[in-house]
């Protein structure tokens, strides 16, 4: 098990839409071609793909939320 | 030298996280107060001016500082920018500690942009552990670390959420910030008992808590199932109050968690009045204290 190379497709999952969808549609070819060891294909197509879809969900708004957020200390802008 | 964060026997704290949409309020109701928690992340780029008018807020409230984006738990070495950054602003500010999540946030060159749970893995703990030794190390103290809220039960796994956590705040040595929302939310969202998760959780390494509120949202309709009725999770969003179960978790984490605690309000947003939060820092010294009160009782019985 690489677990670099697991957290990689995960972080890609979460990121880039057609990566997800072509998960979804063909978990073991995506992991296949993504070259992950045997064992990491076997636990991802069994991943609970609800909670899969809902992560990215919440991290695509997330990082959303990032870009516009401009954090200011006292809720104003120091001179 | 790195010097390990160790109960300093002072009695429990209540506080809350430092926003400046909260600042007027903090400030009016600043003898409510036992601490803030500030976000490092949202200074680590700060002008001088800036670093002084934080100095100026510790100088008056004890602060502690909150990392989120280090990815501690990733795989990958933590990037060694991102922990000089802290390390500057530890040297600046002085905090009482500084935290930080046990989650990943990129991979591979891909930045996830939030916290993510990564699996779960005897390997993933060495890779944790080496990355919080080398935090500390250029910090000059030991991170407290945060146990994260997921919507996925990662996959992979072969330790569950407890063991794991435990076997890298111990094997890091370091202490534990018990984000007791986190942990609620994902009981309820796999189906474990969070009094049950609460205890399996190393609670004599904890010397920090955050509270906060979330909200229940429906799962997709995958494949075009029937959704009806979708099946719901918890979502930590931090803009919503602290429910009433997180204050139950909160004394019977006091009950069994004998050394002084820093309890934290999260509110990230639609900010409420601010006596509402102040209400809500109300309940948790309640909830402290009658956790130790039955801690006590329990004594006394033996």
């Amino acid at each position: 098990m690489s677990t670099v190379t697991l957290e990689t497709y995960l972080a890609r999952l979460y990121t880039d839409p057609a990566a997800l969808e072509w998960f979804l549609a063909d978990p073991a070819g995506a992991t296949r071609a993504a070259g992950l060891a045997q064992v990491d294909a076997d636990a991802l197509c069994k991943i609970d793909r609800a909670g899969l879809c809902m992560a990215a969900s919440s991290y695509t708004r997330k990082r959303g939320q990032h870009r516009h957020s401009k954090k200011k200390l006292f809720g104003i802008s120091l001179p | 030298m790195v010097e390990m964060p160790v109960a300093t026997g002072h009695a429990d704290r209540v506080g809350i996280g430092w926003r400046g949409e909260l600042a007027a309020g903090i400030f009016a109701y600043i003898e409510c107060i036992d601490l803030l928690e500030v976000i490092a992340d949202d200074h680590f780029r700060a002008k001088p001016k800036e670093i002084r008018a934080l100095a100026t807020l510790a100088a008056q409230t004890p602060i502690v500082l909150h990392g989120v984006a280090m990815g501690l738990a990733g795989s990958e070495p933590t990037e060694t920018r991102r922990i000089e950054s802290m390390a500057r602003l530890v040297d600046a500010l002085r905090p009482e500690s500084w935290s930080e999540h046990l989650a990943f946030v990129r991979a591979g060159g891909v930045e996830i942009g939030h916290l993510a749970a990564p699996p779960r893995t005897v390997r993933n703990v060495d890779c944790a552990v080496a990355n919080i030794e080398r935090a500390a190390r250029i910090v000059g103290r030991a991170p407290l670390l945060e146990n994260i809220a997921t919507l996925l039960d990662p996959p992979a796994c072969t330790l569950d959420e407890a063991a794991w956590t435990s076997n890298i705040i111990d094997g890091a040595n370091a202490g534990m910030l018990l984000d007791l929302h986190n942990l609620y939310a994902n009981a309820l969202n796999f189906g474990r008992d969070p009094s049950e998760l609460l205890l399996a959780m190393p609670l004599q390494r904890v010397r920090a808590v955050h509270l906060s509120g979330g909200k229940w949202i429906p799962e997709p309709a995958l494949n075009h199932a029937p959704a009806t009725p979708p099946r719901m999770r918890l979502l930590d969003d931090h803009v919503h109050d602290v429910p009433p179960d997180v204050f139950e978790l909160l004394a019977l984490l006091a009950q069994h968690a004998p050394q002084s605690l820093d309890v934290i309000i999260e509110r990230d947003g639609e900010y409420p009045e601010f006596s509402q939060l102040t209400a809500q820092m109300e309940r948790a010294r309640d909830a402290l204290q009658r956790g130790r009160g039955a801690a006590s009782g329990l004594r006394e019985a033996a």
